[in-house]
């Protein structure tokens, strides 16, 4: 049977997603991982400054404020690290895209409420008042994960080196 | 991964100079500025007799602010202030300073800033464009 026009034009696709995908995902994770990483040491270095980033948006009880300006930024490091060495991949983008959610819907309610606050997304480096350009940035972040979550098929990942070494070790 | 987190959060809090307190101290205000009510603006206003300082960003001032007020961006201070700094009175007349309402610290920011260039007859409303757009509408 001959290949049709349209069953080529399908291989071709197929080809595409099968050879590029992987290429699109390493950069997904490095920018992600790095904007992650940059974020969290620069938010580590001023936990201070950072905490009353946090209180005004007047989200969070005052108790809990110096817990979350002491580990938010530390967090944010070891799964930017992880994701962009491709170590605990799934869990790295669990972390991310689970912060990336409560960040939105933070700076959502702060532009509701018609807050006029620093975002402090980059700690105190980030003088940007929170608003529509911040929250339409975060939702790009976001959508660069999706692709993330439909496909888990490892490429350069820190990940399938020690899954294949555990499978060594078994034979 | 979240453990990690928190080891290293708490590691880097310990051996940090000013580590940060695990109970909360609220922000110490490094300055009080004399403020000034919605009905004594309105008389500044009236009469004139007060210079009236946006120290929101300039895309914020082109929406809208108080009428006959300086624009001087917080976040571009410097460069703004080489443009009109020098016309500005350095004491004969109040500067009042306002961003979009409490809370915001451009205002505080502007104020130090002026303070610091020579600025002595310096006043912050609180209540900002966000209250005087407000009174304007009704």
């Amino acid at each position: 049977m001959k290949p049709t026009k349209s069953s080529l034009s399908a291989s071709q696709s197929d080809f595409r997603i099968q050879y590029l995908y992987p290429y699109f995902s390493l950069f997904a994770r490095l920018l992600l991982g790095g904007l992650f990483l940059y974020a969290g040491a620069i938010k580590l270095v001023d936990m201070q400054n950072f905490m009353y980033d946090i209180e005004n948006y007047r989200l969070i009880p005052h108790s809990v404020l110096p817990l979350l300006a002491i580990s938010l930024p530390a967090i944010e490091i070891i799964a930017g690290l992880c994701l962009i060495l491709g170590l605990w991949t799934e869990g790295a983008l669990t972390i991310i895209t689970t912060l990336m959610v409560v960040f939105i819907a933070a700076i959502t309610s702060a532009v509701w409420r018609g807050l006029d606050i620093s975002c402090g997304c980059f700690g105190t480096s980030d003088a940007e008042q929170v608003g529509w350009s911040i929250l339409l940035r975060d939702y790009v972040l976001l959508l660069i994960a999706v692709p993330l979550w439909l496909n888990k098929k490892p490429f350069l990942q820190l990940d399938s080196l020690i899954v294949r070494t555990k499978e060594k070790d078994g034979n | 991964m979240v453990v990690a987190g928190l080891l290293l959060g708490f590691g880097v809090n310990a051996l940090s100079p000013n580590p940060l307190s695990l109970t909360y101290q609220p922000r110490v205000t490094p300055e009080t500025w004399p403020s000034v009510t919605l009905e004594q603006m309105q008389e500044f206003v009236a009469e004139g007799s007060a210079l009236f300082i946006d120290a929101r960003n300039p895309e914020d001032f082109e929406k809208g602010h108080i009428l006959n007020a300086i624009n001087l961006p917080s976040d571009f201070f410097g460069e703004y202030f080489m443009e009109v700094g020098e016309g500005l009175p350095r004491q004969e007349i109040p500067l009042i300073v306002y961003c979009q309402g409490d809370p915001c610290d451009q205002s505080h920011i502007v104020l130090d800033h002026l303070k610091a260039v020579g600025f002595t007859n310096l006043w912050i409303y609180l209540g900002g464009w966000n209250e005087w757009s407000r009174h304007e509408t009704n």
